[in-house]
């Protein structure tokens, strides 16, 4: 079977966060018993490699930048193909007397970290009784899977160039692409992935909206375009924590909005995410989630939902059942009419009760069956075109059998003989006048440490809700997430668009126009919004 | 994270007075840093991330840039320093140096009660006279080998041992002298470096062709060919189903797969064009055929083309297409409608080698090979990253020399001239101005100083020895950096480039006038300084 690969790439401190998660959840959900195999195809996001000590690698297919202070103790290269020692019989350029060394302090690894590294050398599972709550100052704190020399990128710079390296600005990161080194090292990274790959299906972009990856993003995406003409998918993302400055909002909305404009313009498809209400003028409240208690201020508790809807809605492509179906297709499905922008949804977990079967959860069901991720815009059930995914409700969790069927043999539901059928009927119920493509896998997500421990106690180790408390850890999850199109969407650019449309002149925003932004590109930054938010709009009612 | 910043970079300056004498400590502070690396003899610095990743450099740019100087000032040198590099591609520890002297003198002057103003006037005289003093020192050159290995033999062996300095000499000079074309300017990009895990430096090679960092995909492709027809293309072998087809209508299996193969049957096609021109051109000769593409091939591709014995690459970097061309001859292809075989071009030998999971193709014994590669070997990263540095380098000073159409004597010989020069015409400059010449003669002399104290000997001593040479000889006089004594570089081979000194020159005096005039600057406002 030919994998149909596709190549990932993080940009910024936020969406490595997020990255860190879902590389995370892909290795505690990789199977190595070969009568139960994995219904995920898992050579679609890794790749199989060879160190130069013969060993064989697999590691994620991915590229991700970030600055210089938040990969700490990572080294560039990885640990993974360092040179054998025998070869590294050290015969140096220069005079060895003449050697002056300097050398940084050292980055001391979290508690998890050594702990991970410990447990790598004795072979033992880690013990989960860390905190980590108040240990993880960035996403390398928390990261299980080790890299392949390609994949991390440091942006260096100097404390001492802060004023003049803005990294808080759309502009600057646009200008750090073009500049000759950065592109031509990233891209050369990204030619070499691609060339690896057989028949690729295109990207997955995670970037940071907010500041100069935004930049980076964009013109990184530009370059995808021109070169490879594959389907690209981005997650232009927000960290939830709330600031209070509000000189910094409105450059985080510019940004914002600059991305946005950008991203549409060379992916297939994207959606804006961030786990609180709104995004702008400020962070709102946290999203709500029935069973889940999260802290939306750390970074670490909130990028882990968004992760959890990443993984869950990506499987649609990333299954070994179904290996034709692709990201173009789902790209297809829901950009019609040049609507790129989608919000994500997530249910967490997906309510079933404890020993009660799909057709009654169904049945009984109340309230919104999920809850946006997207900010500054809700998901109706009504009028989508949306792509769901559920995994972890098992065919025998459908119905009973006839014998003992009772009262679910009255509901129409029953006839339905598959999970897919289930649902696809239920959805076609209850959401009125959508067009909905729903994947299904069997096996919940399996969660285990550094994955925060978020939900309540009324959720089971096998993540069933029950009506009392228990003392276990969850272990494994349903889950529902998916991508959905319609006119919520248009609230979402007008929103932005009155907030952008408060800077009247873009003059006062020096380190913008230091940076190359003109007064043009702006307006037509509010256009574009405007002319979204119209795009969005139903007038066929 | 860093904090954002989103300051206002003057709020960083303290008032005038004190912003003056910030600048000057911290030149000196960087000077007294960078010092000790000038030269053959200078120190290199291994810079220990905290990760523990390692950079070895005595490059005064990348130390700069890699060390985290917190100072406004150093950012100022960091961009003469940066424009020095990317002009020149030499002679930033220089600049580093020259600044920071330049500094220091002044720091004399003002603090007897001179105005900056008036050795900035001073400064400006004395560039322009030691400009002068730069153009009559000027050796005009014909490109040729023994001309050129001298230059860069100079440079390497600032860089690197000897023994391997030597090695690369050779390498690097013939690497430009073979894809230079008559009557056009260079292009170093026509020299492809790349690096190779391999456990000596010395094994570092030239290659008059092209080495790719990738190889075929399909276990069948031969791996070794000979008298190999070269095919280079920007042609997708690829299938991809476009975004067009939704999937929401879900058709039938057995008409999404009609659709499949007639999609496919397009991409074939395009494959049997090739093979046809392979089958004309190969079968029944000693010949074989190879294709270099810069789009993809899938499997079904690689099939078809395997089964005939045709070795593809799929993938290539868009600049191998332009240096595929030039070192093989033929043209990059963007359709096969009218594929010729004048459109070919032509390899002796191409041939696979494999390191770990890394695949190198060998594409050599081309006719006339206007593009090269020289194979840099090096036990592990940073190492290769060092020999890299170096090589960049000695591949610039070869260039600039073929550029300027001379070269100059090196070792310190300019400073000495240049300051002599300037002691001279002091003596015709009238008012305060002439303490900015003075100063200027001084601080010249910083480089072969530091020359000097690297290699182990007095600097007063040795300055007094050479200017005295000088003087008696009327010829350029450098120092030797075996014995501490005088030479002539001309005799000893050491040569520097006219344009990196130019650009020293002028770079350093108006960086060095900017920090001495800051309270000035302040009030215009620091974008001015911008560029
Ligand atoms: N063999 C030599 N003997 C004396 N001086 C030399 C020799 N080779 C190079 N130099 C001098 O060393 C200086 C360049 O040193 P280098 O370390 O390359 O610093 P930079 O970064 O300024 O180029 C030049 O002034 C050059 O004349
Ligand atoms: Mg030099």
């Amino acid at each position: 079977m030919t994998s149909r690969e596709i190549l990932t790439i993080q940009l910024g401190h936020y969406s490595n966060f997020i990255g860190t998660h879902w590389w995370n959840i892909q290795e505690t959900n990789f199977s190595y018993d070969s009568d139960n195999p994995s219904e995920i195809n898992h050579d679609v996001l890794y790749r199989e490699g060879e160190n130069l000590k013969g060993q064989v690698t697999y590691t994620p297919r991915l590229l991700l930048v970030d600055l210089r202070e938040a990969v700490g103790y990572l080294k560039e290269q990885g640990t993974l193909y360092d040179t054998p020692q025998s070869e590294e019989a050290q015969q140096s350029l220069w005079d060895d007397t003449k050697v002056e060394v300097l050398k940084e302090e050292t980055v001391n690894k979290s508690p998890f970290i050594k702990s991970l590294d410990e447990s790598f050398e004795s072979q033992n599972p880690t013990s989960s009784s860390l905190s980590l709550e108040n240990n993880i100052n960035s996403w390398v704190d928390c990261l299980l899977p080790r890299f392949h020399p390609r994949t991390l990128n440091v942006i260096k710079h100097h404390k001492h160039d802060g004023a003049m390296y803005p990294f808080g600005i759309f502009t600057y990161g646009r200008n750090l692409w073009n500049a000759e080194q950065f592109s031509d090292d990233f891209s050369e990274r990204i030619r070499a992935y691609v060339e690896e790959c057989d028949l690729m299906q295109g990207f997955q972009i995670i970037l940071d909206s907010v500041d100069c990856f935004a930049g980076i993003g964009a013109s990184c995406m530009q370059h995808l375009k021109d070169e490879y003409g594959k389907s690209i998918i981005s997650f232009p993302c927000i960290d939830s924590k709330r600031t209070e400055h509000s000189a910094s909002n409105m450059i985080k909305i510019l940004n914002t909005a600059l991305c946005w404009q950008h991203v549409e313009e060379y992916t297939s498809l994207f959606s804006p995410l961030c786990c609180g209400e709104t995004a702008w003028p400020q962070i709102g409240d946290p999203r709500i989630f029935n069973h889940l208690t999260y802290n939306s201020e750390l970074k670490y508790h909130s990028s882990a939902l968004l992760a959890t809807a990443l993984d869950t809605l990506t499987i649609r492509y990333r299954r070994k059942e179904y290996s034709n179906v692709v990201l173009s297709d789902l790209c297809a499905d829901l950009n019609k009419l040049g609507r790129k922008a989608t919000a994500t949804s997530l249910t967490l977990p997906f309510p079933i009760t404890a020993k009660a079967d799909l057709i009654d959860v169904l049945d009984d069901f109340e309230g919104p069956l999920w809850t946006s991720l997207t900010p500054n815009c809700d998901i109706s059930m009504d009028k989508n075109m949306q792509s769901i995914v559920l995994r972890g409700i098992s065919e025998e969790r459908l119905k009973r059998p006839i014998s003992h069927a009772m009262k679910q043999i009255s509901k129409p539901a029953y006839r339905c003989s598959t999970v897919h059928e289930m649902m696809m009927l239920y959805l076609a119920c209850t959401c009125h006048a959508s067009a909905t493509y729903l994947s299904n896998i069997s096996s919940p997500l399996y969660i285990k440490s550094p994955y925060p421990k978020i939900f309540n106690n009324n959720i089971t180790e096998t993540g069933d809700v029950i009506g009392w408390p228990v003392g276990t850890d969850v272990q494994s999850v349903p889950v529902m997430a998916g991508l959905h199109s319609g006119n919520n969407l248009s609230a979402m650019y007008e929103s932005l668009h009155s907030q952008l449309s408060r800077i009247r002149s873009i003059k006062k925003f020096h380190a913008f126009t230091d940076s190359g932004l003109e007064e043009d590109e702006f307006n037509e930054c509010l256009n574009y919004l405007l002319d979204c938010k119209e795009n969005y709009e139903d007038h066929y009612i | 994270m860093a904090a954002i910043s989103l300051l206002n970079p003057k709020a960083e300056f303290a008032r005038a007075a004190q912003a003056l004498a910030v600048n000057i400590s911290a030149a000196k502070g960087i000077q007294d840093v960078m010092r000790t690396n000038l030269g053959p003899k200078g120190t290199m610095k291994m810079l220990v991330s905290g990760a523990g990743d390692i950079k070895i450099t005595k490059d005064g740019n990348v130390l700069l840039h890699e060390m985290q100087i917190q100072h406004p000032t150093a950012s100022l040198i960091a961009r003469a320093s940066t424009a020095q590099d990317d002009v020149t591609g030499d002679g930033t520890t220089s600049t580093v140096l020259v600044i920071g002297e330049l500094l220091k003198q002044a720091d004399i002057c003002i603090s007897e009660g001179l105005h900056p103003r008036m050795l900035t006037e001073g400064f400006e005289l004395a560039r322009i006279k030691t400009l002068e003093v730069l153009d009559s020192l000027k050796i005009l050159i014909e490109p040729t080998k023994e001309n050129l290995i001298n230059i860069a033999r100079t440079s390497l062996r600032t860089k690197v041992h000897p023994t391997v300095a030597d090695k690369l000499t050779e390498i690097c000079v013939d690497a430009v002298l073979t894809i230079r074309q008559k009557n056009q300017e260079i292009d170093l990009h026509m020299i492809e470096l790349m690096e190779m895990q391999h456990r000596t430096a010395a094994d570092t090679n030239l290659i008059r062709g092209i080495v790719t960092d990738h190889g075929s995909r399909h276990p069948d492709m031969p791996k070794r060919v000979e008298n190999a027809y070269i095919l280079t293309c920007n042609v997708s072998l690829e299938y991809e189903k476009s975004e067009v087809n939704s999937g929401f209508f879900y058709k039938t299996a057995e008409e999404r797969e009609k659709l499949v193969a007639a999609e496919r049957e397009f991409i074939d096609n395009r494959v049997k064009k090739i093979i046809e021109l392979k089958k004309k051109l190969c079968d029944g000769t000693d010949k074989s055929f190879v294709v270099i593409n810069q789009k993809g091939i899938d499997p079904p591709s690689l099939d078809m083309l395997a089964r005939e014995n045709i070795l593809a690459l799929r993938r290539a970097k868009r600049r191998n297409m332009e240096r595929l061309a030039l070192a093989c001859g033929g043209t990059a292809m963007n359709s096969f409608d009218d594929l010729k075989e004048e459109h070919l071009g032509w390899a002796g030998l191409v041939y696979e080698h494999i390191l770990g999971e890394t695949k190198y193709t060998f594409i050599e014994e081309c006719k006339k090979p206007n593009s090269v590669t020289i194979l840099l070997k090096g036990p592990n990263k940073y190492t290769l990253e060092q020999l890299k540095d170096a090589v960049r380098d000695g591949l610039r000073a070869i260039k600039n020399a073929i550029d300027d159409g001379a070269i100059i004597p090196g070792a310190g010989a300019f400073e000495v001239a240049a300051s002599q020069a300037l002691h001279l015409y002091k003596e015709k400059v009238k008012g305060k101005q002439r303490l900015g010449v003075q100063a200027y003669a001084e601080a010249l002399l910083v480089i072969p100083k530091t020359l000097a104290v690297n290699s182990g000997f007095d600097a007063q001593d040795t300055i007094v020895k050479l200017l005295e040479e000088r003087s008696t000889l009327g010829e350029a006089v450098g120092l030797d950096i075996s014995t501490g004594e005088a030479l002539k570089p001309t005799d000893a081979g050491i040569y520097d480039n006219y344009n990196v000194k130019k650009q020293i020159i002028n770079s350093c005096t108006i960086i060095a006038s900017n920090l001495l005039l800051v309270d000035e600057i302040m009030r215009a406002g620091l974008s001015s300084l911008k560029g």
